[in-house]
């Protein structure tokens, strides 16, 4: 499948060359390339950071208007995928932002603000979840009451197969950041989706090794 | 003992290490309990992350199922008013429908099927000039589905409905003038006769 997929890349011309078209010739046949190719991974993207397949839509389609319009400013210094990642999850923090900003609006504060940003009050907590909700519900809650910055390494490691070193040229961090948010997301996911393992042993165990790090957002 | 970073874990998982960053990696998970239970558990965590799958995910057609039931609907009115026009001729005396039925069925054939097919090849130019413009839109901006434009898409469909609606009308009247005209030469030959 992806010895198809990168065949047929190579015989339409890389992405690269594809832009290259669409930013000095206005090219709409390149650009339905680009947009044929990558609508699907950012669709999927966009999904998983808001949780939402219907505004993940309206986020694809502001994904790709944006990268039309800002043609001009694309440099061909860093792969164009990069590029067109980057601009999706900005576009998903857009949307998060304007999500909490609108719950804060409509949600009396609450006493600790930081109980309140990991756990969105319409989202159940873990022992509640386990009994009522399936598998995947189950892992979607987990995922989305992770902090933003977790989401995105896990979503573009684990379900969009990025290289680790591919995620730090995306978010533009250094690849120790990328792993070290990578293991704080890790062991968040499993603190949420192992409740009573995490009870008994890792936790304990992380707590018992003095050579881990203390965590930090 | 001394333990790696919690993040040195993170490229081992993924199998992002080179030889020898694995090598010893490994061989101290074999030997510490307490980092083997860390990586149990991402890797459990990992294992479970496949749940959430995704929709199957919808491509974007130009609304064809709209556009066909449009031109049904524009159809069936036009049908109903061949029809409606027909039924009128048979309430006529009985004489008046043995003239003139066969003349008024000539002439409302004639009249209707050029035009209805001059309808029927506008709509279906219309529906192509619509189509073909939001394939180019969507090619050059990507933003023409969004439901706002398909809202005014089918509010040109309705007015253009509604304008073939007037013309049946139109016509129908036009029909029913002619009917009369047709009518009131037709009589006086038929009284004198008995």
């Amino acid at each position: 499948m992806r010895l198809v997929a990168k065949l047929s890349s190579w015989l339409a011309g890389t992405d690269e060359e594809a832009m290259r078209r669409v930013q000095q010739h206005d090219d709409h046949a390149a650009f339905a390339r680009l947009v044929k190719r990558w609508e699907q991974p950012i669709r999927r993207l966009c999904t998983r950071m808001t949780g939402e397949p219907e505004r993940a839509e309206d986020l694809t389609q502001e994904t790709f208007l944006r990268l039309f319009t800002k043609r001009k400013e694309y440099r061909p210094v860093a792969k164009f995928s990069t590029y067109l990642w980057r601009i999706a999850l900005n576009q998903c923090y857009d949307e998060l932002r304007r999500r909490q900003r609108r719950r804060e609006f409509l949600l009396p504060q609450t006493n600790d603000p930081e109980e309140d940003l990991e756990a969105p009050s319409e989202i159940p907590g873990p022992d509640l979840q386990a009994a009522t909700l399936e598998e995947g519900e189950l892992v979607r809650n987990a995922l989305l009451r992770l902090p933003d910055i977790y989401r995105a390494v896990i979503v573009l490691r684990h379900y969009e197969s990025l290289k680790l070193g591919r995620i730090a040229e995306v978010l533009d961090i250094p690849e120790g950041t990328v792993n070290s948010r990578l293991a704080e997301a890790l062991s968040r996911l499993s603190r949420m989706l192992q409740p009573k393992l995490q009870r008994q042993s890792p936790r304990a165990a992380e707590q018992s090794c003095n050579c881990y790090e203390p965590s930090k957002p | 003992m001394n333990h790696p970073n919690r993040e040195a874990w993170v490229p081992y998982l993924y199998g992002e290490t080179n030889a020898q960053e694995r090598r010893e990696l490994a061989t101290h998970l074999q030997e510490c309990p307490d980092c083997r239970r860390l990586i149990a558990s991402w890797q459990h965590s990992l294992a479970r992350l496949d749940a959430w799958k995704l929709p199957r995910l919808r491509r974007h057609r130009i609304p064809w199922l709209a556009v066909g039931r449009w031109a049904a609907a524009t159809a069936g009115v036009l049908a109903l008013g061949f029809v409606l026009g027909r039924q009128t001729n048979a309430m006529q005396t009985e004489t008046l429908r043995a003239r003139l039925e066969p003349q008024l069925r000539e002439q409302v054939r004639e009249e209707l099927a050029p035009w209805m097919r001059s309808e029927m090849n506008r709509s279906a130019e219309a529906t192509l000039a619509v189509a073909s413009a939001q394939t180019e839109k969507l090619l050059a901006a990507y933003s023409t589905f969004n439901d706002a434009r398909r809202a005014e898409d089918l509010q040109r469909w309705y007015v253009a409905v509604k304008q073939q609606l007037d013309t049946v009308a139109l016509n129908t009247e036009n029909g029913f003038v002619q009917l009369a005209a047709n009518q009131s030469p037709a009589k006086p030959p038929v009284q004198p006769q008995p």
